[in-house]
Protein backbone atom coordinates (compact mmCIF):
# COMPACT_ATOMS: atom_id res chain seq x y z
CA UNK A 1 0.00 0.00 0.00
CA UNK A 2 3.02 2.15 1.26
CA UNK A 3 4.53 1.64 -2.52
CA UNK A 4 1.12 2.45 -4.09
CA UNK A 5 0.45 5.60 -2.29
CA UNK A 6 4.52 6.73 -2.88
CA UNK A 7 3.93 6.22 -7.05
CA UNK A 8 0.60 8.04 -6.55
CA UNK A 9 2.03 11.06 -5.06
CA UNK A 10 5.04 10.64 -7.71
CA UNK A 11 2.46 10.77 -10.67
CA UNK A 12 -0.14 13.71 -8.66
CA UNK A 13 3.55 15.95 -8.25
CA UNK A 14 4.70 15.65 -11.63
CA UNK A 15 1.47 16.53 -13.22
CA UNK A 16 0.89 19.03 -11.37
CA UNK A 17 4.17 20.52 -11.71
CA UNK A 18 4.40 20.02 -15.64
CA UNK A 19 1.01 21.43 -16.04
CA UNK A 20 1.43 24.36 -13.71
CA UNK A 21 4.94 25.19 -15.55
CA UNK A 22 2.87 25.20 -18.90
CA UNK A 23 0.17 27.19 -17.79
CA UNK A 24 2.34 30.21 -16.45
CA UNK A 25 4.20 30.43 -19.40
CA UNK A 26 1.58 30.34 -21.98
CA UNK A 27 -0.99 32.09 -19.10
CA UNK A 28 2.06 34.83 -18.66
CA UNK A 29 2.18 35.76 -22.34
CA UNK A 30 -1.55 35.86 -22.90
CA UNK A 31 -1.58 38.12 -19.79
CA UNK A 32 1.42 40.61 -21.11
CA UNK A 33 -0.86 40.56 -24.51
CA UNK A 34 -4.30 41.24 -23.01
CA UNK A 35 -2.56 44.20 -21.20
CA UNK A 36 -0.50 45.59 -23.55
CA UNK A 37 -3.40 46.01 -25.97
CA UNK A 38 -6.31 46.90 -23.86
CA UNK A 39 -7.69 50.48 -24.30
CA UNK A 40 -5.33 52.67 -22.53
CA UNK A 41 -2.31 50.08 -22.61
CA UNK A 42 0.63 50.64 -23.57
CA UNK A 43 -0.29 49.41 -27.11
CA UNK A 44 -3.92 49.77 -27.55
CA UNK A 45 -5.68 46.85 -29.96
CA UNK A 46 -8.96 46.59 -29.88
CA UNK A 47 -9.30 44.18 -32.14
CA UNK A 48 -6.30 41.62 -30.77
CA UNK A 49 -7.69 42.52 -26.69
CA UNK A 50 -11.32 41.54 -28.02
CA UNK A 51 -10.63 37.86 -29.45
CA UNK A 52 -8.02 37.13 -26.45
CA UNK A 53 -10.45 37.88 -23.86
CA UNK A 54 -13.39 35.84 -25.92
CA UNK A 55 -10.80 33.13 -25.95
CA UNK A 56 -9.93 33.49 -22.39
CA UNK A 57 -13.94 33.00 -21.45
CA UNK A 58 -14.65 30.68 -23.77
CA UNK A 59 -12.08 28.27 -22.39
CA UNK A 60 -12.85 29.07 -18.90
CA UNK A 61 -16.44 28.30 -19.50
CA UNK A 62 -15.56 24.61 -20.48
CA UNK A 63 -16.21 22.40 -17.36
CA UNK A 64 -12.84 20.22 -16.83
CA UNK A 65 -14.49 16.85 -17.83
CA UNK A 66 -16.14 18.18 -20.85
CA UNK A 67 -13.15 20.26 -22.08
CA UNK A 68 -10.59 16.91 -21.16
CA UNK A 69 -12.87 14.69 -23.20
CA UNK A 70 -13.01 17.37 -26.14
CA UNK A 71 -9.31 17.89 -26.32
CA UNK A 72 -8.29 14.38 -26.84
CA UNK A 73 -7.41 14.07 -30.70
CA UNK A 74 -5.37 17.37 -29.49
CA UNK A 75 -3.66 14.88 -26.52
CA UNK A 76 -3.51 12.44 -28.62
CA UNK A 77 -1.07 14.41 -30.88
CA UNK A 78 1.12 15.99 -28.40
CA UNK A 79 1.63 13.00 -26.36
CA UNK A 80 0.96 10.58 -28.55
CA UNK A 81 -1.64 8.78 -26.53
CA UNK A 82 -4.91 9.99 -24.52
CA UNK A 83 -4.41 7.95 -21.08
CA UNK A 84 -2.29 8.11 -18.32
CA UNK A 85 -0.18 10.62 -16.86
CA UNK A 86 1.96 12.84 -18.97
CA UNK A 87 -1.45 12.81 -21.75
CA UNK A 88 -3.30 14.59 -18.87
CA UNK A 89 -0.93 16.99 -18.44
CA UNK A 90 -2.06 17.98 -21.85
CA UNK A 91 -5.86 18.62 -20.96
CA UNK A 92 -4.78 20.02 -17.28
CA UNK A 93 -2.42 22.86 -18.94
CA UNK A 94 -5.44 24.02 -21.73
CA UNK A 95 -7.71 24.04 -19.11
CA UNK A 96 -5.20 26.27 -16.10
CA UNK A 97 -3.98 28.61 -18.87
CA UNK A 98 -6.86 31.09 -19.52
CA UNK A 99 -7.40 31.00 -16.07
CA UNK A 100 -3.65 31.79 -15.59
CA UNK A 101 -3.75 34.23 -17.69
CA UNK A 102 -6.76 35.91 -15.89
CA UNK A 103 -5.34 36.08 -13.10
CA UNK A 104 -1.93 37.93 -14.11
CA UNK A 105 -3.45 39.94 -15.99
CA UNK A 106 -5.41 41.05 -12.74
CA UNK A 107 -2.17 40.77 -10.47
CA UNK A 108 -0.06 42.84 -13.78
CA UNK A 109 -2.73 45.68 -13.84
CA UNK A 110 -2.74 45.98 -10.22
CA UNK A 111 0.55 48.14 -10.37
CA UNK A 112 0.34 51.67 -9.65
CA UNK A 113 -0.27 53.49 -12.83
CA UNK A 114 1.87 56.08 -11.55
CA UNK A 115 4.59 53.99 -11.43
CA UNK A 116 4.56 53.05 -15.15
CA UNK A 117 3.69 56.88 -16.19
CA UNK A 118 6.95 57.40 -14.25
CA UNK A 119 8.69 55.28 -16.49
CA UNK A 120 7.29 56.42 -19.33
CA UNK A 121 8.01 60.10 -18.45
CA UNK A 122 11.89 59.72 -18.49
CA UNK A 123 12.04 57.49 -21.67
CA UNK A 124 11.42 53.81 -20.99
CA UNK A 125 10.84 51.58 -23.73
CA UNK A 126 7.68 49.78 -23.83
CA UNK A 127 9.69 46.62 -23.51
CA UNK A 128 11.59 48.07 -20.43
CA UNK A 129 8.44 49.52 -18.86
CA UNK A 130 6.57 45.71 -19.16
CA UNK A 131 9.10 43.60 -17.96
CA UNK A 132 11.38 46.62 -15.72
CA UNK A 133 8.13 47.60 -14.14
CA UNK A 134 4.89 45.79 -14.43
CA UNK A 135 6.37 42.16 -13.98
CA UNK A 136 9.18 43.10 -11.71
CA UNK A 137 6.23 44.92 -9.49
CA UNK A 138 3.86 42.40 -10.07
CA UNK A 139 6.39 39.58 -9.13
CA UNK A 140 5.07 39.23 -5.58
CA UNK A 141 2.03 38.94 -6.38
CA UNK A 142 2.75 36.55 -9.53
CA UNK A 143 3.94 34.10 -7.23
CA UNK A 144 1.03 33.97 -4.93
CA UNK A 145 -1.10 33.57 -8.03
CA UNK A 146 1.12 30.36 -9.26
CA UNK A 147 0.76 28.93 -5.84
CA UNK A 148 -3.41 29.00 -6.27
CA UNK A 149 -2.84 27.30 -9.74
CA UNK A 150 -0.95 24.87 -8.46
CA UNK A 151 -3.64 23.81 -5.67
CA UNK A 152 -6.11 24.17 -8.47
CA UNK A 153 -4.21 21.86 -10.24
CA UNK A 154 -3.82 19.57 -7.70
CA UNK A 155 -7.87 19.12 -7.72
CA UNK A 156 -8.44 19.02 -11.49
CA UNK A 157 -5.49 16.06 -11.42
CA UNK A 158 -7.90 13.80 -9.03
CA UNK A 159 -10.01 14.10 -12.26
CA UNK A 160 -8.20 13.56 -14.52
CA UNK A 161 -8.21 10.42 -12.94
CA UNK A 162 -11.33 10.11 -14.87
CA UNK A 163 -9.65 9.29 -18.05
CA UNK A 164 -6.89 6.98 -17.30
CA UNK A 165 -4.08 9.95 -15.55
CA UNK A 166 -2.53 8.65 -12.15
CA UNK A 167 -2.19 9.87 -8.91
CA UNK A 168 -3.26 10.52 -5.16
CA UNK A 169 -6.71 11.41 -7.20
CA UNK A 170 -7.05 8.37 -8.63
CA UNK A 171 -5.71 6.17 -5.97
CA UNK A 172 -8.70 7.33 -3.76
CA UNK A 173 -11.36 6.89 -6.53
CA UNK A 174 -9.86 3.14 -6.86
CA UNK A 175 -9.31 1.89 -4.21
CA UNK A 176 -11.48 4.13 -2.02
CA UNK A 177 -14.85 4.78 -3.78
CA UNK A 178 -14.74 1.58 -5.87
CA UNK A 179 -13.53 -0.99 -3.55
CA UNK A 180 -14.81 0.41 -0.45
CA UNK A 181 -11.09 0.70 1.08
CA UNK A 182 -11.85 3.11 3.12
CA UNK A 183 -7.83 3.38 4.55
CA UNK A 184 -6.15 4.01 1.27
CA UNK A 185 -8.97 6.85 0.64
CA UNK A 186 -7.88 8.62 4.12
CA UNK A 187 -4.42 8.23 3.13
CA UNK A 188 -4.67 9.70 -0.23
CA UNK A 189 -6.80 12.50 1.53
CA UNK A 190 -4.44 13.05 3.95
CA UNK A 191 -1.45 13.25 1.34
CA UNK A 192 -3.40 15.54 -0.64
CA UNK A 193 -3.86 17.63 2.18
CA UNK A 194 -0.24 18.11 2.80
CA UNK A 195 0.84 18.54 -0.93
CA UNK A 196 -1.95 21.74 -0.93
CA UNK A 197 -0.53 23.13 2.58
CA UNK A 198 3.17 23.12 1.33
CA UNK A 199 2.28 24.52 -2.74
CA UNK A 200 0.48 27.54 -0.21
CA UNK A 201 2.62 27.81 2.32
CA UNK A 202 5.89 27.89 0.06
CA UNK A 203 3.80 30.80 -2.46
CA UNK A 204 2.92 33.17 0.52
CA UNK A 205 6.62 32.76 2.25
CA UNK A 206 8.27 33.39 -1.08
CA UNK A 207 6.01 36.12 -2.38
CA UNK A 208 6.39 37.86 1.40
CA UNK A 209 10.39 37.40 1.40
CA UNK A 210 10.73 39.25 -2.09
CA UNK A 211 7.99 41.77 -1.70
CA UNK B 1 11.28 77.26 -23.51
CA UNK B 2 7.85 75.83 -23.92
CA UNK B 3 5.16 77.44 -26.07
CA UNK B 4 1.35 75.87 -26.77
CA UNK B 5 -0.40 77.92 -29.22
CA UNK B 6 -5.01 76.99 -29.60
CA UNK B 7 -4.42 73.64 -28.06
CA UNK B 8 -7.72 71.50 -27.72
CA UNK B 9 -7.95 67.49 -26.37
CA UNK B 10 -11.03 65.80 -26.57
CA UNK B 11 -11.82 61.99 -24.30
CA UNK B 12 -15.21 61.64 -26.43
CA UNK B 13 -17.21 64.64 -26.23
CA UNK B 14 -15.79 65.83 -23.14
CA UNK B 15 -13.18 69.22 -24.04
CA UNK B 16 -10.46 68.35 -21.43
CA UNK B 17 -8.84 70.99 -23.29
CA UNK B 18 -10.49 74.43 -25.08
CA UNK B 19 -8.20 76.53 -27.13
CA UNK B 20 -5.49 76.66 -24.49
CA UNK B 21 -2.43 78.91 -25.05
CA UNK B 22 0.43 80.00 -23.24
CA UNK B 23 4.00 80.50 -22.93
CA UNK B 24 6.71 79.15 -20.68
CA UNK B 25 10.29 81.33 -20.76
CA UNK B 26 13.82 79.25 -19.63
CA UNK B 27 14.09 79.39 -16.08
CA UNK B 28 10.80 80.30 -14.62
CA UNK B 29 8.54 78.85 -12.00
CA UNK B 30 5.54 78.41 -13.79
CA UNK B 31 2.07 77.51 -11.86
CA UNK B 32 -0.70 75.91 -13.49
CA UNK B 33 -4.08 76.11 -11.44
CA UNK B 34 -7.87 74.27 -11.47
CA UNK B 35 -10.25 72.91 -9.67
CA UNK B 36 -10.10 68.97 -10.23
CA UNK B 37 -11.01 67.74 -13.58
CA UNK B 38 -9.61 71.16 -15.18
CA UNK B 39 -7.61 69.51 -17.64
CA UNK B 40 -4.60 70.67 -15.74
CA UNK B 41 -2.84 66.97 -15.60
CA UNK B 42 -3.68 66.12 -19.54
CA UNK B 43 -2.14 69.84 -20.39
CA UNK B 44 0.84 68.71 -18.16
CA UNK B 45 0.73 65.16 -19.88
CA UNK B 46 0.33 66.53 -23.69
CA UNK B 47 3.73 68.52 -22.94
CA UNK B 48 5.90 65.21 -22.70
CA UNK B 49 3.77 63.68 -25.24
CA UNK B 50 2.42 61.06 -22.69
CA UNK B 51 -0.86 62.37 -23.89
CA UNK B 52 -1.78 63.48 -27.43
CA UNK B 53 -3.63 66.59 -28.12
CA UNK B 54 -6.09 67.22 -30.95
CA UNK B 55 -5.31 70.13 -32.44
CA UNK B 56 -3.11 73.02 -31.98
CA UNK B 57 0.81 73.01 -31.59
CA UNK B 58 3.27 72.12 -28.62
CA UNK B 59 6.81 73.23 -28.71
CA UNK B 60 8.89 72.11 -26.12
CA UNK B 61 12.65 73.19 -26.03
CA UNK B 62 11.89 74.06 -29.99
CA UNK B 63 10.50 70.80 -30.95
CA UNK B 64 6.46 70.11 -32.20
CA UNK B 65 6.01 67.01 -29.61
CA UNK B 66 3.21 65.96 -32.13
CA UNK B 67 5.86 65.32 -34.55
CA UNK B 68 8.16 63.06 -33.19
CA UNK B 69 8.47 59.78 -33.66
CA UNK B 70 9.18 57.63 -30.77
CA UNK B 71 13.04 57.87 -30.48
CA UNK B 72 12.88 61.72 -30.64
CA UNK B 73 10.19 61.72 -28.13
CA UNK B 74 12.21 59.42 -25.84
CA UNK B 75 15.18 61.95 -26.22
CA UNK B 76 12.88 65.40 -25.76
CA UNK B 77 11.18 63.13 -22.27
CA UNK B 78 15.11 62.71 -21.27
CA UNK B 79 15.41 66.49 -20.91
CA UNK B 80 12.14 66.51 -19.23
CA UNK B 81 11.74 65.28 -15.50
CA UNK B 82 8.07 64.66 -13.91
CA UNK B 83 6.94 64.37 -10.46
CA UNK B 84 3.44 62.81 -9.47
CA UNK B 85 1.13 62.98 -6.62
CA UNK B 86 1.16 59.64 -4.95
CA UNK B 87 5.08 59.86 -6.30
CA UNK B 88 4.78 56.31 -8.86
CA UNK B 89 8.26 54.91 -7.02
CA UNK B 90 9.07 51.14 -7.39
CA UNK B 91 8.32 49.27 -3.90
CA UNK B 92 10.94 46.62 -4.79
CA UNK B 93 13.76 49.16 -5.02
CA UNK B 94 15.22 51.10 -2.46
CA UNK B 95 15.86 54.56 -2.38
CA UNK B 96 18.93 54.60 -4.33
CA UNK B 97 17.77 51.73 -6.86
CA UNK B 98 14.84 54.14 -7.70
CA UNK B 99 17.19 57.43 -8.29
CA UNK B 100 18.95 55.53 -10.29
CA UNK B 101 16.30 53.94 -12.60
CA UNK B 102 16.07 56.79 -15.39
CA UNK B 103 20.22 56.16 -15.33
CA UNK B 104 19.22 52.34 -15.77
CA UNK B 105 16.88 53.11 -18.85
CA UNK B 106 19.46 54.97 -20.20
CA UNK B 107 22.71 52.55 -19.65
CA UNK B 108 24.17 55.22 -17.72
CA UNK B 109 27.95 53.79 -17.14
CA UNK B 110 27.68 52.07 -13.33
CA UNK B 111 30.18 54.27 -11.55
CA UNK B 112 28.99 57.28 -13.35
CA UNK B 113 25.43 56.34 -12.35
CA UNK B 114 26.52 55.82 -8.32
CA UNK B 115 28.21 59.50 -8.53
CA UNK B 116 25.30 61.39 -9.79
CA UNK B 117 22.37 59.00 -7.28
CA UNK B 118 24.86 60.80 -4.16
CA UNK B 119 24.76 64.18 -5.33
CA UNK B 120 20.97 63.84 -5.88
CA UNK B 121 20.12 62.60 -2.71
CA UNK B 122 22.41 65.37 -1.61
CA UNK B 123 20.27 67.64 -3.46
CA UNK B 124 17.30 66.52 -1.67
CA UNK B 125 18.52 65.53 1.62
CA UNK B 126 18.44 62.11 1.54
CA UNK B 127 21.73 60.67 1.74
CA UNK B 128 21.16 58.78 5.14
CA UNK B 129 18.31 57.03 3.16
CA UNK B 130 20.26 55.73 0.46
CA UNK B 131 19.51 52.26 1.34
CA UNK B 132 16.11 52.47 2.88
CA UNK B 133 12.73 50.79 1.77
CA UNK B 134 10.04 53.21 0.07
CA UNK B 135 7.56 51.53 2.53
CA UNK B 136 9.26 52.95 5.48
CA UNK B 137 9.33 56.38 4.20
CA UNK B 138 7.25 58.98 5.14
CA UNK B 139 5.26 60.91 2.30
CA UNK B 140 7.55 63.85 2.30
CA UNK B 141 10.78 61.38 1.77
CA UNK B 142 8.74 59.36 -0.61
CA UNK B 143 8.18 62.71 -3.03
CA UNK B 144 11.77 63.68 -2.51
CA UNK B 145 12.92 60.47 -3.73
CA UNK B 146 10.23 61.21 -6.91
CA UNK B 147 11.81 64.28 -7.13
CA UNK B 148 15.31 63.36 -7.34
CA UNK B 149 14.68 60.38 -9.83
CA UNK B 150 13.14 63.84 -11.95
CA UNK B 151 16.55 64.97 -11.54
CA UNK B 152 18.34 62.17 -12.68
CA UNK B 153 19.64 62.89 -16.14
CA UNK B 154 19.74 66.46 -15.72
CA UNK B 155 16.75 67.95 -17.02
CA UNK B 156 16.16 71.35 -18.23
CA UNK B 157 12.27 71.20 -17.62
CA UNK B 158 10.69 69.74 -14.21
CA UNK B 159 7.02 68.73 -14.62
CA UNK B 160 5.47 68.68 -11.08
CA UNK B 161 1.58 67.23 -11.09
CA UNK B 162 0.48 67.62 -7.89
CA UNK B 163 3.44 67.41 -6.18
CA UNK B 164 2.46 68.46 -2.53
CA UNK B 165 -1.36 67.63 -2.87
CA UNK B 166 -0.95 64.29 -1.12
CA UNK B 167 1.21 66.05 1.79
CA UNK B 168 0.43 67.67 5.32
CA UNK B 169 0.85 71.30 4.99
CA UNK B 170 4.12 71.67 6.63
CA UNK B 171 5.53 68.92 4.26
CA UNK B 172 4.08 70.68 1.32
CA UNK B 173 5.90 74.04 2.45
CA UNK B 174 9.70 72.09 2.65
CA UNK B 175 9.01 70.67 -0.93
CA UNK B 176 7.94 73.54 -2.22
CA UNK B 177 11.20 75.33 -0.79
CA UNK B 178 13.24 72.02 -2.25
CA UNK B 179 11.50 72.89 -6.13
CA UNK B 180 12.06 76.75 -5.21
CA UNK B 181 15.80 75.96 -4.21
CA UNK B 182 16.51 73.49 -7.56
CA UNK B 183 14.99 76.12 -9.26
CA UNK B 184 17.26 78.64 -8.58
CA UNK B 185 20.24 76.63 -8.11
CA UNK B 186 19.96 74.37 -11.07
CA UNK B 187 17.82 76.58 -13.03
CA UNK B 188 15.30 74.21 -14.18
CA UNK B 189 12.63 75.49 -15.64
CA UNK B 190 9.57 74.47 -13.53
CA UNK B 191 5.71 73.55 -14.22
CA UNK B 192 3.55 73.21 -11.29
CA UNK B 193 0.00 72.02 -11.53
CA UNK B 194 -1.86 72.19 -8.52
CA UNK B 195 -5.57 72.67 -7.04
CA UNK B 196 -3.51 74.24 -3.75
CA UNK B 197 -3.38 78.22 -4.43
CA UNK B 198 -1.58 78.71 -1.45
CA UNK B 199 1.75 76.33 -3.38
CA UNK B 200 1.29 78.76 -6.49
CA UNK B 201 1.22 81.65 -4.36
CA UNK B 202 4.59 80.51 -2.41
CA UNK B 203 6.63 79.53 -5.12
CA UNK B 204 5.08 80.40 -8.57
CA UNK B 205 6.21 83.42 -10.58
CA UNK B 206 3.68 83.39 -13.26
CA UNK B 207 0.08 81.42 -13.25
CA UNK B 208 -2.22 80.06 -15.61
CA UNK B 209 -6.21 79.47 -14.30
CA UNK B 210 -7.65 76.69 -16.16
CA UNK B 211 -11.39 76.02 -15.76
CA UNK B 212 -13.21 73.38 -17.56
CA UNK B 213 -10.28 73.35 -20.13
CA UNK B 214 -10.49 76.71 -20.81
CA UNK B 215 -7.62 79.40 -19.86
CA UNK B 216 -9.41 81.65 -17.15
CA UNK B 217 -6.38 83.84 -16.89
CA UNK B 218 -2.85 84.07 -16.83
CA UNK B 219 -0.53 86.50 -15.59
CA UNK B 220 2.17 87.33 -12.66
CA UNK B 221 0.92 85.36 -9.41
CA UNK B 222 0.98 88.61 -7.27
CA UNK B 223 -1.39 90.46 -10.46
CA UNK B 224 -3.80 87.36 -10.11
CA UNK B 225 -4.42 87.02 -6.69
CA UNK B 226 -4.03 90.33 -5.40
CA UNK B 227 -6.08 92.45 -8.61
CA UNK B 228 -8.18 89.52 -10.23
CA UNK B 229 -9.86 89.98 -13.04
CA UNK B 230 -13.87 89.18 -12.62
CA UNK B 231 -13.67 85.81 -14.17
CA UNK B 232 -10.83 84.66 -11.64
CA UNK B 233 -12.25 86.02 -8.87
CA UNK B 234 -14.19 82.90 -7.82
CA UNK B 235 -10.86 81.28 -7.97
CA UNK B 236 -9.09 83.30 -6.07
CA UNK B 237 -11.45 84.08 -3.43
CA UNK B 238 -11.48 82.52 -0.41
CA UNK B 239 -15.15 82.08 0.96
CA UNK B 240 -16.49 84.73 4.06
CA UNK B 241 -19.46 84.96 5.88
CA UNK B 242 -20.28 88.62 6.22
CA UNK B 243 -23.10 90.19 7.85
CA UNK B 244 -26.08 91.03 6.14
CA UNK B 245 -25.62 94.66 6.00
CA UNK B 246 -22.62 96.80 5.23
CA UNK B 247 -20.22 96.59 2.65
CA UNK B 248 -17.11 94.61 2.63
CA UNK B 249 -13.33 96.01 2.01
CA UNK B 250 -11.01 93.85 1.31
CA UNK B 251 -7.38 95.64 2.13
CA UNK B 252 -3.72 94.35 1.36
CA UNK B 253 -1.11 95.03 3.98
CA UNK B 254 2.89 95.40 3.10
CA UNK B 255 4.06 93.16 6.34
CA UNK B 256 5.58 96.55 7.65
CA UNK B 257 2.02 97.85 8.17
CA UNK B 258 0.19 96.51 10.91
CA UNK B 259 -3.52 95.95 9.38
CA UNK B 260 -5.53 95.94 12.87
CA UNK B 261 -3.59 99.43 13.72
CA UNK B 262 -4.29 100.92 10.53
CA UNK B 263 -7.67 100.26 10.33
CA UNK B 264 -8.58 101.04 13.69
CA UNK B 265 -7.08 104.60 13.70
CA UNK B 266 -9.12 104.88 10.63
CA UNK B 267 -12.14 104.20 12.96
CA UNK B 268 -11.19 106.65 15.13
CA UNK B 269 -10.35 109.76 12.78
CA UNK B 270 -13.36 108.96 10.51
CA UNK B 271 -15.44 107.87 13.34
CA UNK B 272 -17.11 104.84 12.22
CA UNK B 273 -17.68 101.61 13.33
CA UNK B 274 -16.78 98.69 11.31
CA UNK B 275 -16.38 95.25 12.15
CA UNK B 276 -13.98 92.13 11.07
CA UNK B 277 -14.87 89.41 8.67
CA UNK B 278 -11.71 87.65 8.21
CA UNK B 279 -8.33 87.96 7.71
CA UNK B 280 -4.94 86.30 6.69
CA UNK B 281 -1.44 86.13 6.18
CA UNK B 282 -0.20 85.02 2.68
CA UNK B 283 3.34 84.41 1.73
CA UNK B 284 3.99 85.75 -2.35
CA UNK B 285 7.47 84.37 -2.64
CA UNK B 286 9.78 86.13 -0.47
CA UNK B 287 7.02 89.02 0.46
CA UNK B 288 4.18 88.53 3.22
CA UNK B 289 1.42 90.34 2.50
CA UNK B 290 -1.49 91.02 5.29
CA UNK B 291 -5.19 90.56 4.49
CA UNK B 292 -8.30 92.23 5.96
CA UNK B 293 -11.81 91.99 5.10
CA UNK B 294 -13.87 94.06 6.99
CA UNK B 295 -17.28 95.10 6.46
CA UNK B 296 -18.54 98.97 7.56
CA UNK B 297 -21.55 100.54 6.39
CA UNK B 298 -22.82 101.64 3.30
CA UNK B 299 -22.92 105.37 4.31
CA UNK B 300 -19.17 105.36 5.16
CA UNK B 301 -17.45 104.03 2.48
CA UNK B 302 -16.98 106.75 0.99
CA UNK B 303 -14.86 108.13 3.21
CA UNK B 304 -13.27 104.61 3.88
CA UNK B 305 -12.17 104.49 0.19
CA UNK B 306 -10.65 108.12 0.14
CA UNK B 307 -8.15 107.04 3.62
CA UNK B 308 -7.13 103.90 2.25
CA UNK B 309 -6.44 105.64 -1.02
CA UNK B 310 -4.58 108.20 0.94
CA UNK B 311 -2.55 105.54 2.53
CA UNK B 312 -1.27 104.26 -0.90
CA UNK B 313 -2.79 100.71 0.20
CA UNK B 314 -4.26 98.06 -2.11
CA UNK B 315 -7.61 97.78 -1.13
CA UNK B 316 -11.57 96.97 -2.97
CA UNK B 317 -14.59 96.13 -1.91
CA UNK B 318 -16.16 92.66 -2.19
CA UNK B 319 -19.73 92.58 -3.01
CA UNK B 320 -19.72 88.81 -3.58
CA UNK B 321 -18.69 87.36 -0.35
CA UNK B 322 -21.12 84.69 0.38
Amino acid sequence: MWRELASALADTLYMVSASTFFSVVFGFVTAVAMVLTRPGGLRPNAAAHTALDLVVNLLRSFPFVILMIAIIPLTRFLAGTSIGSTASIVPLTVAATPFVARIIEGSLLGVDPDVIEAARSFGARDLQVVFGVMVREATPSIILDIAIVAVNLVGYSAMAAALGGGGLGDLAIRYGYNRFQTDIMVYSIIVLIVVVQLIQRTGTLLSRKIR
Amino acid sequence: MISVEHVCRNFGNLNALRDVSFSVARGEIFGIVGHSGAGKSTLLRCLNGLERYGSGTIRVMGREVAGLGEEELRDLRRGMGMVFQNFGLMERKNVAENVAWPLDVWKVPRDAAERRVEELLDIVGLSSKRAGRIRNLSGGEKQRVGIARALALSPGILLCDEPTSALDPATTESILGLLGDINRNLGVTILLVTHQMEAVKRICDRVLLLDRGRVCGCGRTEDVFLSPSPEMKRFVRDDYASPEEGVCVRVAFPREVAGESVVSRMARDLAIDFCVVGGRLERYRDTVLGFLIISVRPEDLEGVAGYLSGKRLLWEVIDDVA
